[in-house]
């Protein structure tokens, strides 16, 4: 495989990239998501329409560097090298997941998750739900919830009131967000709660029920559901590999989107968490920039879009009352079902793996890492990258060995 | 009507549609067992965390990646 410009991930952020850069070049976007859209799109053909002269390839995954300017990929028909003479990572974020107890019993997912997989067509009608976890995307998930007909019966916020005040007065300069957040919280003003946050799953071979905190008191709610999110985390997997310097886990590009590395942009999520309209605009700078074309007229978008990302950091910072949810019993590992009180006197992700297998299994590290940067890291609620090591992903031993270029 | 087995069982499908959200719909949250032999189900939604695999014609995949085709055969409880 070949191509001018390749873009990693068919999110917001590369849909826009293969959109500015068809202009000039021939693109090819892959995805590893059976279609394109990334999480807010999903199953939205409109917004991911694309021109003629750029290629969409989904159910592909990279699975690493290979040469200089080519990736190692897997396709369903096998291993191929992709060539290419410049790539656009938008390789966009996952959830953070923060263990607590028994948060490994069936029907404990993510918060984006329940967004995704009701996208994807779950029946939820009369379930009953409690989201939980930090950030406006709880406010989202669950009026899409409700929309389809289940019960929200509580959002907990981790922030306190008075970040999630500023925050909505903060955005207020935003009109597309602010209208957003507060069509959205109205909604769900009588069941919303602050400085909140799950304390146990409850239940046999499946949840049943939650105990959260909010405040000194502890509440039980009998529930079918638990939806819990504590913010979005970069995937910067490749990135890493390729040689891109981060901060705090998020690649650092230039007012071009250009990372440290020759040849190679970033844009989306992976620079900064920011939503939609950050991933958008920075992908068409990427898009423009990696062509040739000029960007000058995206700056002023894109700087607004960075102030959302700063308010939104600042208000919804984790709290290291968090830090107190796993036990020593607590799964940390879900992969390899290490417990916390395996690890907890390790500092070192390096050490804790050889010790104890942490992080060893298929998702490598992807959802105990930041959960084990989070516990035992020094700042209060860094979440710093733990090292990556190829393939991106765990695969078959012969996608390792590609027999042919297609 | 398109069908698939499911652990050895047929199932009619919606072609092209999450493999996952299938079983979610069927009443069937775990889709596999830890390897200290706990319930567990699929997580992130998103092809990151592992937890939902399933094996589908001989091969271990995400059932999150996974689209649902004609006479597809799926067992769960992947290792």
């Amino acid at each position: 495989m070949r191509a001018e410009v390749a873009i990693i991930g068919a999110g917001p952020a590369g849909i826009s990239a293969a959109r500015a850069a068809a202009r000039k070049a021939q693109v090819l976007v892959l995805d590893d998501n059976l279609r394109p859209g990334g999480q807010i799109w999903r199953r939205n053909p409109l917004l991911t329409a694309l021109p003629e002269n750029v290629t969409l390839k989904t159910r592909v995954r990279v699975l690493g560097p290979w040469q200089e300017h080519s990736l190692l990929l897997e396709t369903p028909d096998g291993p191929t090298i992709l060539d290419y003479d410049r790539l656009i990572l938008a390789t966009g974020a996952r959830e953070l997941f923060l263990p607590f107890k028994d948060w490994t019993l069936a029907n404990v997912i993510g918060a984006g998750a329940l967004q995704a997989l009701i996208k994807e067509g779950w029946n939820i009608r009369g379930k009953r739900i409690v989201i939980a976890g930090t950030g406006p995307l709880l406010l989202a998930v669950a009026a899409l919830a409700r929309k389809q007909g289940g019960k929200v019966l509580r959002i907990l916020e981790q922030a306190p009131a008075n970040r999630v005040l500023a925050f909505a007065c903060q955005t207020a300069l935003y009109p597309s967000k602010s209208a957003q957040a507060i069509s959205l919280g109205f909604g769900a003003f009588q069941n919303y709660r602050t400085s909140s946050f799950i304390v146990e799953a409850i239940g046999q071979d499946r949840l049943s029920a939650v105990t959260y905190q909010d405040g000194d008191k502890r509440y039980h709610v009998d529930c079918d559901i638990a939806a819990v999110g504590y913010g979005l985390i970069p995937n910067n997997e490749l990135a890493g590999l390729l040689g891109c310097r981060t901060r705090e886990g998020y690649v650092v590009v230039d007012n071009d989107q250009r990372s440290t590395v020759a040849n190679l942009f970033a844009a989306g999520e992976i620079t900064g968490i920011g939503g939609v309209e950050k991933s958008t605009i920075e992908g068409e700078i990427a898009g423009l920039r990696s062509t040739g074309q000029c960007a000058d007229h995206c700056s002023r978008q894109r700087d607004r879009s960075w102030q959302f990302a700063k308010i939104l950091e600042k208000n919804f910072r984790l709290s290291p009352a968090l830090k107190n949810l796993a036990t020593d019993d607590t799964i940390l590992c879900r992969c390899e079902d290490v417990s916390f009180g395996e690890v907890k006197q390790f500092h070192d992700w390096r050490l804790a793996k050889l010790q104890c297998r942490i992080g060893m299994g298929p998702c490598q590290g992807r959802v105990c890492g930041p959960a084990f940067s989070f516990l035992r890291g020094t700042g209060s609620s860094n979440v710093e990258p733990v090292p990556v090591r190829p393939p991106v992903f765990a695969t078959h031993l012969q996608n390792l060995t590609p027999k042919q270029k297609l | 009507m398109k069908q698939i087995l499911i652990n050895g069982k047929p199932q009619e499908i919606e072609e092209g549609a999450s493999l996952l959200v299938l079983l979610l719909n069927n009443g069937q949250p775990t889709q596999r067992h830890s390897v200290s032999g706990a319930n567990r189900c699929g997580i992130c939604g998103m092809g990151i965390c592992f937890e939902c695999r399933v094996t589908v014609d001989g091969k271990v995949v995400r059932a999150c990646q996974t689209g649902c085709h004609e006479g597809m055969e799926v067992w769960t409880d992947a290792r």
